[in-house]
């Protein structure tokens, strides 16, 4: 299966948006990506399959919860 | 024993914030926000829920607007300090207990800031009156015990919070003495930060504490406080300003933040309404007992309502009568308070005697005490 991570501003943020996201029926899991896959050092990040990363971001964007960089992996 | 020292720290805790707090350091006591192992991630998840109940309980929807400290003292010191900028004004209550009183003092003393002060003890109106009138145009916050650390005080905060809004200044609220007893919610009552412990009335342990922010608030300009590892950005010299992360530095406390999730549950099962009810009629049956033992003075006694009783004694000192119920397995609280301009206000002299009252306290409790201080003040030569 391929896979994305959705990097967050912090693993709070990462919390919050796993939760938002699993009450859609969106299953993701919160992971730590290597630091030199993310500018600014230690950041956390949420997994998801590819196929559904866009309706992810749907759910985020209308519930303004804040997302860093789409990651392929 | 009977334990009437409740506004220094509720005691006994329920028994579900005790087994939670083993649970988490059996079964998940990774660091939280650090690592992506299960450990870890459970840990993280056990806080995200205790930061959730918190918002909720409230009245604020961001999760990531409480930000968890040590105390209620560190969460007043994050808030004030946060906040304050070289020029600025505060206003603060004459009740305040040193946990505003000394960082709002050395700020001044330090920082080239201001303060005044209003004078809580008189009317509703009379408060709202002298706040309205004491904003300057460089006013950054007026803040405010919600409940009085030593006297059965209860300020106006959703009035307060109104008229601060209308002024467009912020509005702190110190609850250490009000959470989880009397009804708070951040956005219904105009509170722009609101500080409290975890340890008094939302029943958590000793060593949890938070700030919770408005919806609204404008994180840029709170200044982080302390500085150091926060497990994200760490390739970054700057700590940002995004709550919460930013503003707590180096390992949350797991076992307390669990621990206060589980206190706010027992609050929530008990249904505050009644917990409030509650202290309120021991407050009113211990009022009535002791005005009628000789010797006692009780301070503001016209007060209506509250869920603690300061107390002094004709030609006897509150804190030798303190130590004389420690004897007979009394727990109580003489001397300061750590709220000598309370006490100014007051006019005790610098010295009392506090109980103070919680869920966990009975009628019968109140009756014995009475007994005991009566017979202690008619058979001691002190």
């Amino acid at each position: 299966m391929e896979t994305r991570i959705l990097t967050m501003t912090s693993q709070t943020i990462a919390m919050k948006a796993k939760r938002l996201l699993e009450k859609n029926g969106i299953y993701a899991r919160i992971v730590r990506p290597s630091p030199k896959l993310t500018p600014k050092g230690c950041s956390f990040g949420l997994q998801m399959d590819a196929a559904i990363l866009s309706i992810a971001l749907k759910y985020l964007e209308q519930n303004s919860i804040p997302y860093g960089e789409i990651i392929l992996v | 024993m009977i334990y009437f020292d409740n506004a220094a720290t509720t005691f006994p805790k329920p028994p579900s914030v005790i087994k939670e707090m083993v649970r988490c350091m059996k079964e998940y006591g990774g660091n939280p926000g650090r690592s992506g192992h299960r450990l870890s991630l459970a840990a993280a998840e056990a806080i995200f829920d205790t930061r959730t109940l918190i918002a909720e309980f409230f009245g604020i929807s961001k999760a990531e607007n409480v930000i968890f400290t040590s105390n209620c003292t560190s969460a007043l010191n994050l808030a004030i300090g946060g906040i304050a900028r070289k020029g600025d004004h505060f206003l603060i209550s004459d009740l305040e207990h040193n946990s505003v009183l000394r960082t709002v003092s050395n700020l001044c003393k330090e920082k080239g800031m201001s303060f005044d002060v209003f004078h809580a003890l008189s009317s509703d109106d009379a408060v709202l009156n002298e706040i309205d009138r004491k904003i300057r145009p460089n006013t950054k916050a007026v803040i405010s015990t919600h409940a009085s650390n030593i006297c059965p005080r209860i300020l106006p905060i959703a009035k307060i919070g109104n008229l601060c809004r209308k002024r467009n200044v912020l509005f702190i609220v110190d609850a250490a003495q009000s959470a989880g007893i009397y009804d708070i919610s951040i956005m219904r009552d105009g509170i722009s930060i609101l500080c409290a412990p975890g340890h008094k009335g939302l029943y958590g342990p000793q060593g949890s504490g938070f700030a919770a922010f408005s919806d609204h608030f404008d994180f840029s300009r709170l200044k982080p406080c302390t500085f150091g590892g926060n497990g994200k950005n760490s390739a970054e010299i700057e700590m940002g300003y995004e709550p919460p992360d930013s503003y707590e530095t180096g390992t949350l406390s797991t076992p307390a933040i669990v621990g206060l999730g589980e206190g706010i549950r027992f609050v929530k099962e008990q249904k505050r309404e009644k917990i409030e009810m509650l202290e309120n009629q021991l407050f009113h049956s211990a009022k009535k007992m002791l005005a009628n033992i000789p010797r006692v003075k009780i301070y503001l006694p016209e007060a209506t309502k509250g869920s603690l009783l300061l107390l002094g004694f004709e030609g006897i000192s509150p804190s030798k009568v303190a130590e004389k119920l420690a004897d007979h397995g009394i727990c109580t609280r003489a001397g300061l308070h750590c709220a000598p301009s309370a006490h100014r206000a007051l006019g005790t002299g610098g010295d009392a005697l506090r109980i103070s009252f919680s869920a966990m306290n009975t009628a019968a409790e109140v009756e014995t005490f009475a007994y005991i201080l009566q017979t202690i003040l008619r058979n001691h030569h002190f």
